[in-house]
């Protein structure tokens, strides 16, 4: 029998109870929700099978609702629920048959208060199809390229019907089972979809809250605050700023080089001399008060340590500072490869007071040697430079200037993460981690 | 657009702020120098009206 466009209404031949039509002329079943009957509508609604109707499932969309999808008008038609049991956990959520006089049959899926639209995809891919099997074989992720974008395998969900009813362009049959191998586009998802009966390729793509209002229902109260295809929300940062702040860090850090680098002006300097002709005093003038004054030690240390005490007088024979420091350079050979730690080297960085004749005192208090290798100091070098700068606050700044896009980097960073964190995929890198 | 010209002014300006610091080395002294130097008397002691005992 093929249906008169003109029928709205047929009564269930199984219960008598009135069922509306409102799927169109491709649909092949009708499962009445009153009786659970399985009705051919390509064969006088004959009973094909009876399903239980103790597992209705929740959701806000019911049979006959009508709303806007895209600007094109659908009617929720039939509802399947599913469920995918792996490993003792449990997923369930709720396909919606939608239908337009226009457009044909598409889905509407409840899942975790999420709304999704898919479907049937029917462009090429490449590669055509995708199996479970096409993904166990796999080293790497699959891909999947059609003509507009990139897909790259989520998941694979063997799931089972538990309920049915209202209309559908194919039969459903309650405890039937079908595979899905998921792929992750930029904004949509692709799913090569498997049943003992036929292959389809459908498209999906989240569909915003306000959807549930436009179909006359109410918004799940529990929703999920993750779902692979949910938009990412951008910070609405005009790349300018983005771009703005990069090139700042950039000339930052270039003035912050040129400041590290400046040579400054050499007042003193002692040569290496033999450590048994400490202590040493050195005498030299400053006239750059304003700029920093550095003071470098250099020593021959080798798996071996110093402490040197260094003090400082004034033009007026009155002590600038005093301070110590610990010079100790160690290095060897293990399963590694080569190591080293420590420095050679200690700087010491002042303002003087005022212009005049300064004298700075050198004296080591302790030396020693690191196993029998260790060489212990033998010489000792100092130099003296007045008119120094600094980089470091240079740095610093450049540092902050990143923040502008290291955060927008981080931030789309852990919503990709999140976005990719139900994939069923471990990559051997991160089952190491583990 | 005013903002934008604001952005860049301020962080041209953080630059040459910072590069001033950076270039007479200001908080840039070595921190651990001993400049607790006793010179001469060592003064009047609060609390106490200014004597010892």
């Amino acid at each position: 029998m093929t249906l008169s466009r003109a029928i709205r209404a047929i009564n269930c031949t199984n219960c008598g109870a009135g069922l509306d039509v409102l799927g169109g002329g491709r649909v092949s079943t009708h499962v009445c929700p009153y009786c659970g009957a399985a009705l051919d509508a390509q064969d006088n609604y004959r009973v094909i099978a009876r399903y239980d109707r103790t597992a209705r499932p929740d959701s806000p969309l019911r049979l006959g609702m009508s709303g806007q999808i895209n600007g094109v008008t659908f009617t929720v038609i039939g509802s399947i629920a599913w469920v995918e049991r792996y490993a003792g956990r449990e997923w369930v959520w709720v396909d919606h048959q939608v239908f337009s006089p226009s457009h044909g049959y598409a889905w509407l899926t409840v899942e975790d208060g999420h709304l999704i639209f898919s479907r049937r995809y029917r462009k090429p891919t490449e590669p055509d199809f995708i199996t479970s099997a096409t993904v166990e074989r796999s080293e790497n992720r699959p891909t999947v390229r059609t003509e507009a974008d990139k897909y790259t395998y989520y998941e694979t969900s063997t799931a089972m019907i538990t309920y049915a009813e209202g209309e559908f362009n194919w039969t459903p049959m309650v405890g039937d089972k079908a595979t899905a191998v998921s792929l992750l586009g930029d904004e949509d998802m692709l799913s090569f979809e498997q049943s003992a009966t036929e292959r389809e390729v459908e498209l999906s793509r989240w569909l915003p809250p306000e959807t549930y209002a436009e179909f006359g229902a109410e918004a799940p109260a529990r929703v999920s605050r993750n779902h692979p295809l949910m938009p990412y929300k951008n910070l609405r940062l005009p790349r300018f700023y983005l771009l703005a702040a990069a090139l700042l860090a950039v000339l930052a850090v270039i003035v912050g080089l040129g400041l590290s680098t400046r040579q400054g002006g050499i007042v003193a300097r002692l040569p290496a001399v033999p450590i048994s002709t400490l202590p040493v005093e050195l005498s030299f003038t400053l006239s750059d008060t304003e700029k920093l004054t550095q003071v470098v030690v250099e020593t021959d240390v080798s798996n071996s340590w110093a402490y040197i005490e260094i003090a400082l007088t004034d033009p007026d024979d009155r002590p600038v500072f005093e301070a110590g420091r610990e010079i100790g350079f160690y290095h060897g050979r293990d399963g590694d490869g080569a190591w080293s730690e420590g420095s050679r080297n200690s700087t010491l960085q002042f303002h003087a007071p005022r212009a005049g004749n300064y004298l700075l005192e050198l004296a080591i208090s302790e030396s020693g040697t690191w196993q029998r290798s260790g060489a212990a100091l033998d010489r000792i070098s100092v130099t003296v430079t007045e008119g120094r700068s600094s980089g470091l606050w240079l740095y610093l700044l450049a540092g902050g200037f990143l923040l502008v896009p290291g955060l927008v980097l981080l931030r789309y960073s852990l919503a990709n993460k999140r976005r990719w964190s139900g994939s069923d995929w471990v990559d051997e890198d991160d089952d190491d981690d583990d | 657009m005013i903002l934008r010209v604001l952005f860049l002014i301020l962080g041209l300006s953080a630059i040459a702020g910072t590069s001033w610091l950076g270039y007479y080395g200001i908080g840039r002294d070595s921190t651990d120098l001993d400049k607790s130097v006793r010179a001469g008397s060592a003064g009047r002691v609060i609390g106490t009206g200014g004597r010892i005992k």
